[in-house]
């Protein structure tokens, strides 16, 4: 549902934005499932996860 | 989740191994359980909170083991307890055990070095069983431990959320069940690693640059600052608020202020409700102003009408005769009382030049229809004039009734200061000064929040400038369009997350209204339920006005049964309602209407009740749709409960 909403209010901005987007909000689904919301180490992981994601679109 | 099956072992008061089916159907998928008090009603439905969510979902972990068994238990001997769901979720069937274990050691009923046992399987299409290696993580990927109070829950204590002080929990309902935290946590890292690279661009950006990054980085700072202010100071509204209601109760509660005290409550009311009443006044004038443009039209349409009657009258525009009807009497020689015409007779030259001075039918008809439109608008243009003329009248109205109310409130708080009763004057010199601090905060807080819509504009422009001089600079490019890119992210899902906040507070409150209506007995005393932008729960009344102070238990169950319902539909979660003693402080209307509907709310019901509860007509709705029914029974002789298929 929240995924769904979200992806309608995202059509409206540029591609590489959306992605940066989707990704990061995979990741943090991912830590948040998993129960590792606070974990500073798992922290460090999710942020270099979204800079991998930037890199990624950035390089297209 | 639905919940298909539970075995529960030597838990509580359920002595050796119990089960129960749930039902799954859709027609009937309500599960009723009986049981009078202390039959263990409550330990069921902590046993499923247990199981899913281990020793923090229920109080007393170190008196689950059941007694009975323990004390048949020879020492040394080891005792087990547990308790299995079976469940399915989105097409998959799950089966999650949670068990604990330990030894008699001595004569007490102690257990030794007790560990939790937690397995969650999930069960393919053969029957084949493949345990999950995260079942923490994916129990609450499937119903997260932060919502299951808003789906399993204490009947009796489920009004919080209609309470005046409520607001925060409502929010945090909202932001736990849709799953905001997912956004909130997608934006705050994004804008955390905005300023990492805004901070390794400046290590190769050059002096223009650097400075421009300098300001950013210091009007960001400032911004984070007044945000950090604005929660002080809501703190300290709070606060204030709290110490005022606090004085309120003492002064009510006061021989020979009493009354006083009640009115000024009761003026203080009609102040709100007049202001709430004069914002939608003015909505109201500003819309009927808009659509009927009466302002800017004024005399214009009368004149238009009187220069178009004039010209028909003239001539100029023949009325509506068609053109085609006077060539039908040229042609047949004949007028419209039977005399013939005489060609080129005086009638008939009348004619000829009457349709010579037509103009096109087409013509004709669309000067007909603009008069006739003309005056349509002007009718209905009175008419708004008239609504807005009323409109004003009560704008004024409340003004002065407002500014009349405000000095009998000056007056009552005189009265007070000036009270022989020492206590109660100093009472009233505190009040004042929460009062004054509480304005003080209040106004701290707005000059707060427009300075920060101010550094946002100017972070918005040095940004922009930033930009402009990074393209000079290849180096720094990479980096600053990472930077940008994330920025601009950040900067997104802010306006999503606003965006789907507000949506998503507005769908819940229409849902809310719907049930509240569904639910409530007194059809026409609530005209809706309002989930304002501070996430305060209001019913209002049919007077339109806040009527939250006159709600009753009952009724504030039913409202915030309501907001439950409606998250549920909202958020799409497919989820269970296990409700425990739900019908206990409500009245047969509200018990009836409540049964009614509730079974529609939910795609599984699960409801734990004593036998007053569910009577006559409550019982008759429910079991219309129940699908399985239980009888708990307790034996006095051994202390434990026996679970009976009805």
């Amino acid at each position: 549902m929240l995924r769904e909403s979200i992806r309608i209010l995202l059509s409206q901005y540029d591609e590489k934005i959306q992605k940066v987007i989707e990704d990061t909000l995979d990741y943090e689904q991912r830590y948040i499932s998993f129960g590792l919301g606070t974990n500073s180490s798992k922290l460090k992981e999710i942020k270099q996860d979204i800079r991998n994601s930037v890199d990624k679109q950035v390089k297209k | 989740m639905k919940l298909e099956k539970i075995t529960i072992e030597n838990f509580r008061q359920y002595y050796q191994k119990q089960q129960v089916v749930f039902s799954t159907s859709k027609e009937k998928n309500v599960t009723v359980i009986h049981g009078i008090n202390g039959t263990g009603k409550t330990s069921f439905f902590s046993a499923i909170n247990w199981c899913l969510y281990g020793g923090n979902s229920v109080a007393g972990i170190g008196e689950l083991i059941n007694k009975r068994l323990v004390e048949e238990a020879k020492f040394g001997d080891s005792i087990h307890m547990q308790v299995e769901l079976a469940f399915s979720h989105h097409q998959e069937r799950y089966r999650v055990r949670r068990s604990l274990s330990g030894r008699k050691d001595s004569d007490s009923v102690e257990i030794l070095s007790p560990t939790e046992d937690f397995n969650l399987m999930r069960i393919d299409y053969e029957g084949q069983a493949m345990k999950i290696e995260n079942p923490v993580g994916q129990i609450n990927s499937i119903l997260p431990e932060n919502v299951r109070t808003y789906f399993l829950f204490d009947g009796e204590k489920i009004d919080r959320f209609a309470r005046p002080e409520s607001a925060k929990d409502v929010k945090y309902a909202i932001y736990n069940v849709l799953k905001l935290e997912l956004l909130d946590r997608a934006r705050k890292h994004l804008s955390a690693i905005a300023k990492e690279y805004r901070s390794e661009l400046k290590s190769v950006a050059d002096d223009q640059l650097k400075r421009l990054l300098e300001q950013i980085d210091q009007k960001t700072k400032e911004k984070e600052n007044a945000a950090k202010e604005v929660e002080n100071t809501q703190r300290e509204i709070a606060a204030a608020e709290e110490h005022i209601r606090g004085i309120n109760e003492k002064l009510e509660n006061s021989e020979g202020v009493k009354d006083l005290q009640q009115k000024r409550t009761k003026t203080e009311k009609e102040i709100k409700d007049l202001g709430k009443e004069l914002i939608t006044v003015i909505a109201e004038v500003r819309t009927v102003a808009i659509n009927s443009m009466v302002a800017v039209t004024g005399e214009m349409l009368p004149e238009a009408i009187g220069v178009l009657d004039q010209k028909r009258r003239k001539g100029e525009i023949p009325g509506n005769i068609r053109q085609q009807f006077l060539e039908d009497l040229i042609g047949k020689l004949e007028c419209i009382c039977g005399r013939p015409l005489v060609e080129h007779g005086e009638e008939y030259r009348k004619i000829k030049s009457m349709i010579t001075s037509s103009v096109s039918s087409t013509l004709e008809e669309e000067v007909t229809r603009l008069a006739s439109q003309l005056r349509v608008i002007q009718g209905s243009q009175e008419r708004e004039r008239e609504n807005l003329g009323r409109l004003m009248a009560r704008r004024a109205e409340i003004r002065q009734t407002q500014e009349n109310r405000s000095a009998l409130l000056s007056d009552i708080s005189l009265q007070l200061a000036e009270s022989p009763l020492e206590d109660i004057s100093k009472l009233e010199e505190k009040r004042a000064n929460y009062k004054e601090d509480l304005e003080n905060c209040r106004v701290e807080k707005k000059v707060k929040e427009n300075e920060i819509k101010r550094i946002e504009g100017e972070i918005k422009d040095l940004e922009k400038e930033a930009r402009s001089a990074r393209k000079a600079e290849s180096k720094a490019k990479i980096l600053s369009d990472k930077m940008d890119l994330t920025q601009q992210s950040a900067d997104a899902i802010d306006a999503i997350y606003a965006n789907f906040a507000d949506d998503m507070r507005v769908k819940i409150e229409n849902h809310t209204n719907e049930i509240f209506a569904q639910l409530i007995w007194k059809e026409d005393q609530f005209s809706k339920v309002q989930l304002g932008d501070d996430y305060k729960l209001a019913v209002i009344d049919r007077w339109g006005k806040a009527a939250e102070s006159e709600l009753s238990a009952g009724e504030r169950q039913v409202l915030s049964l309501s907001f439950i319902a409606s998250m549920a539909k909202v958020s799409g979660e497919e989820a269970p309602l296990v409700m425990d003693t739900p019908f206990g402080r409500l009245s047969s209307a509200h018990r009836e209407a409540i049964t009614a509907h509730i079974p529609e709310l939910a795609d599984q019901l699960i409801i734990f009740v004593t036998d007053e509860e569910l009577t006559g007509e409550t019982r008759t709705n429910l079991l219309n749709r129940t699908g399985k029914e239980y009888q708990l029974n307790f034996n006095d002789a051994t202390g434990c409960t026996e679970i009976m298929s009805c």
